[in-house]
Order: structure tokens, then C-alpha cells, then sequence
């Protein structure tokens, strides 16, 4: 009993009602209903009122409110109402995250179609992109081609004592021609003044053994400055084209024997000069006996032997240092 | 393109709502078009039938959703909270009559007798008043859930939120309204075939 108490409730009596008659209960249902009805026309008379009920609610029609309702409060809402462009904003995310999970599709398709058109724009812009980089890259591939098809100038044993000689060994304008040899000038008088330090030769004096040297030693790397700075313009004199040659000297280093020949020379000019000066000897010498003394000197260096060797040496040494 | 649109006679009560809420002037009208009918009759039933203030009321249910669209509880199903808005409706304009008006005064349900014949056109508009005369001598809790039961064909899941009570409670009102009622309406039993009319005593 308690079990079928727990399974109907008044709830339960209205499904009966609308189903069956009390003749054709079963007989725990007609004893639920009893339970909470005095007997059998009490049900039935329940049971014939909401029949009627219900058969009157479904033969009568819905009514319909008029039209002029809807108008006004269509206009009751547009005027409590945003912009339009504040309302499709709004409805911006209820359109990408609906609800239902059913209606996701939607904004999900459209996502994907947008996307695709994006990314096949950026595809397609970025081939031509491609395209006119590689273009400018065959162009200058051509160009390279061109000038490495260009003769190149004379090979030299001596590494260049700049950088800029190595590049003017090929074509170019005489503006850059220009600027390159006061480029090398520049690097030159660095080479060759007092102040700055030994280069091209051995680990050369100290800033005390450059201080050290004589004035005659000073003298001797101011010549040779003036020298090839001599040569060099004359190299400008003689044109773009010939910047090769006219930077000859400034490409070319100065070996030791060069040096050490020079500076001797130097010197048996100077003792020449004292010694005419001295004994009244005329000093004008031809170019003969110039290029003569030069070789004597030359050889005389050679048969001299270890003594003028030495000094030779450390004068280049103290010379390095200078430079 | 329909891809970018809400399509709004798919969307739930609730989701409308929202819309209705952010200001889409299209929602709200799919909300109107969706309960318009039903209200209509629920408050021609709550109100002795009369149809003028069944509209007037049904417009003015909608202009307050207009104009308030965020007093609505979206914990809440809309049904559940229109009905509950209606409701408390017909309760002041209730107060506001002072007394239960009935809808055919001169009319006892005592002593009055009918032809009982089934299908009955006649029969069945008188039958309809009476209905209606003895729900407003009810009390208009029972009433109105009377009305949404049987009219409105809700679920006593619904009704119960309408009203803020138990289920148990609507089971038990809906109960012993429908047998106080089936007392009251006996005359109408299809049972009683040969049923002699008297007439009508003055109120």
C-alpha cells in the first residue's frame, strides 16, 4: 500500500480523470482515488467538467490582438532604443558564440571562408613579391657576372699597404678614384709620420725608441714621405685610368733591403755634401756619379759585411718605429 | 547574406530575450508575435472577458518589457516570468475593483438548469460563463492557476515558477479547485440527459 501510495499523487488523479472512467480503473488506481474522493459520482463529475474544459478550449479560437498593439509598442522600443550601429555591434558576439550549440556552424563557416580569402590574397601578393625579388637578384647576378668578366689589373708579390688599392683595380668613376687616393695618401702619411706606429715591417721600436731616434734618422722618413706623396700625384696627373699605375708606389711596400739601400744612400749624399763643403770641392755631381755612388753603395752594403749590416738594421728598426 | 544573420524564429525565449535586452528591434517583435495569443485569452479569462482590456493590458505588458528590457531574470524561463508579470497584473487590477466582478450577475449557479445536450452551441457559451462566474468567486491564486492549467495548457513546473511555489502546492490547488468547480457545475454533467429549465431568478 505504501508502495502505491508513493507512486500517485494528485497529479495522478487528473491523468486518470482524463483517461478513464471509474468503472475502468484497476484497482489500485480506484483505490488511490478513493483515498482522496468520496466515491464514484464525485469522480465522474470531476471527470466530465474537465472534459468539457478541455474540449472548449480547443474548439474556441486564439484570439488575436490588433495591429495598432504591435505598432505602438514597436514604437515604444525603437524610441528606448541605441544606434543601429551600436546594436550591430552587440550583436556581434552573439552571432560568433550563439547559444545553441547546434547554431555554432554559422559562425563558423563564415570564419573559415574569411580566412581562406585572406590567406590566398597574402599567398598571391607575396609571389609577386617573390617574384620581382628574384628579378633584382638575377639582375645583379648579371652585373657580378659582368664585372668578373672585366679584365683585372697585374697581380702584385707585395700585399697592398692599403685596402682601397685593391679595389681600384677595377673600373670605376673618377670621383671614386679621387676619393680612394686621399684614402691611400692619408694611410700613406699615417705610414710614414713619426707619430704613428710601424705597419707593413717587423714588430717594430716602441713610442720610447721613437723618441728617441735623431733628427737625422727624422729627416730620412721625412724624404721618403715626400717622395711618395711625389708619386702619388703624379699618379693623379695621369688619369682614372691609369690610377693603377699612378698608385703603383702606394700599393708597393718598401722591403727592408729598399729601405736600408735608401737610407744609406741618404746618408753618402749627406757625408758627400759635408766633405765637398769642406774642401771646396764642387758639389754637383753628374747623374752618373749619383747612380754610380748608388750602386757602389748598394755593393758596399753587400761587401760590407756583418758591421754595416747591424747598423743598417737598427737604423730600419728606429725607422719602423717612426712610422 | 544569410550567414551573417540571426535567424530569430529558431532562437529560444531566452536568447530573444538577450537580444531584446542589447536593443534588437527584431527579437522583440518575434517575442510579441510568440505570446501575443496567448496572453490575449489569458487576460480576456482574467479579466470577466473583456477583450478591450485584455488588449490594453497585453499592451501594456509589452511596452514595460520595452522600456525595462533588463528587469527580466534570465535564471528564469520567460514563460515562467511573462505569466508571473501578467499575473501580478490581474491581482492590482483586482485590488483596483475592489470586489470579484462577475461575469453574469444575475445568474445563480444554485438554481439554474439547463439542457444538457452535447454540443450544443448555445450550450456551450452558457457553459463558458458559468465556468467563468465561478472562477471569480475563487480566490485569484486559484483562479489564475486554474487558467494557466487548463487554458494555457502549462506545466505545473512552469505555473510553479509563475507563482514562486511548490509543485506540490499547484498539484493540491489545481485539486480542489477542480472539485470544488465540478460541484458547482453538476448541471452541466452530460450524465443527467433530461434535465427541466426554470428560469432565471432575479439577482
Amino acid at each position: 500500500m505504501m508502495e502505491r501510495r508513493e507512486l500517485y499523487d494528485p497529479e495522478d488523479i487528473e491523468q486518470l480523470l482524463l483517461e478513464r472512467p471509474f468503472d475502468d480503473l484497476l484497482e489500485e488506481e480506484r483505490a488511490f482515488v478513493l483515498r482522496h474522493l468520496t466515491g464514484r459520482e464525485e469522480y465522474e463529475a470531476m471527470r466530465a467538467l474537465l472534459l468539457r474544459v478541455h474540449d472548449d478550449d480547443a474548439g474556441s479560437e486564439a484570439a488575436e490582438a490588433d495591429p495598432d498593439v504591435r505598432e505602438h509598442i514597436m514604437n515604444v522600443f525603437r524610441a528606448e532604443q541605441r544606434p543601429q550601429w551600436r546594436i550591430w555591434l552587440n550583436s556581434v558576439p552573439s552571432w560568433l558564440l550563439p547559444g545553441e550549440a547546434g547554431a555554432l556552424w554559422k559562425p563558423a563557416l563564415a570564419i573559415a571562408s574569411l580566412s581562406a580569402i585572406i590567406m590566398i590574397t597574402v599567398v598571391a601578393v607575396r609571389g609577386r613579391e617573390d617574384k620581382g625579388a628574384q628579378l633584382a637578384v638575377l639582375q645583379e647576378d648579371r652585373k657580378e657576372a659582368q664585372q668578373e668578366g672585366a679584365p683585372a689589373p697585374p697581380a702584385t708579390n707585395e700585399p697592398a699597404i692599403t685596402e682601397a688599392p685593391k679595389e681600384i683595380a677595377q673600373p670605376k668613376s673618377i670621383a671614386t678614384d679621387q676619393l680612394e687616393q686621399s684614402v691611400a695618401k692619408s694611410a700613406m702619411k699615417e705610414k710614414y709620420t713619426l707619430d704613428a706606429p710601424a705597419s707593413n715591417f717587423e714588430a717594430g721600436a716602441t713610442s720610447d725608441e721613437r723618441a728617441d731616434m735623431t733628427a737625422e734618422q727624422r729627416s730620412v722618413a721625412a724624404n721618403l714621405w715626400q717622395d711618395e706623396e711625389r708619386k702619388l700625384e703624379v699618379g693623379d696627373s695621369v688619369g682614372s685610368g691609369s690610377t693603377a699605375v699612378g698608385l703603383a708606389p702606394a700599393s708597393h711596400e718598401v722591403t727592408a733591403g729598399e729601405l736600408m739601400s735608401n737610407v744609406s744612400l741618404a746618408a753618402a749624399e749627406k757625408s758627400t755634401q759635408a766633405v765637398t763643403s769642406a774642401t771646396g770641392t764642387p758639389r754637383g755631381r753628374s747623374d752618373g756619379e749619383k747612380r754610380r755612388m748608388k750602386t757602389d753603395a748598394s755593393t758596399d752594403l753587400d761587401d760590407r759585411g756583418d758591421a754595416t749590416a747591424s747598423n743598417g738594421k737598427d737604423l730600419i728598426g728606429l725607422l719602423r718605429a717612426a712610422w | 547574406m544569410g550567414l551573417f544573420r540571426n535567424d530569430h524564429h529558431s532562437l529560444s525565449d531566452e536568447r530573444l530575450m538577450e537580444l531584446v535586452t542589447r536593443g534588437d528591434e527584431r527579437a522583440f517583435g518575434t517575442l510579441y508575435d510568440r505570446y501575443q495569443r496567448k496572453l490575449i485569452s489569458y487576460f480576456s479569462r482574467m479579466l470577466w472577458n473583456d477583450r478591450e482590456r485584455a488588449q490594453d493590458f497585453l499592451q501594456e505588458l509589452f511596452t514595460k518589457i520595452a522600456k525595462r528590457p533588463q528587469s527580466y531574470d534570465p535564471s528564469r524561463p520567460f514563460s515562467t516570468w511573462l505569466y508571473s508579470v501578467a499575473n501580478n497584473m490581474c491581482k492590482n487590477e483586482y485590488r483596483r475593483e475592489g470586489t470579484r466582478k462577475a461575469a453574469v450577475p444575475h445568474l445563480k449557479a444554485e438554481s439554474d438548469h439547463v439542457n444538457a445536450v452535447h454540443g450544443d452551441g448555445v450550450d456551450r457559451e452558457r457553459f463558458r460563463d458559468r465556468l467563468d462566474a465561478e472562477l471569480d468567486r475563487l480566490d485569484p491564486d486559484h483562479k489564475a492557476t486554474f487558467v494557466m492549467r487548463y487554458h494555457e495548457d502549462m506545466a505545473i513546473k512552469e505555473i510553479a515558477g509563475a507563482f514562486g511555489i511548490s509543485e506540490g502546492t499547484v498539484k493540491s490547488r489545481l485539486f480542489y479547485t477542480l472539485k470544488k468547480l465540478a460541484e458547482r457545475l453538476n448541471e452541466f454533467d452530460p450524465r443527467i440527459t433530461h434535465i427541466t429549465r426554470t428560469p432565471a431568478r432575479p439577482a
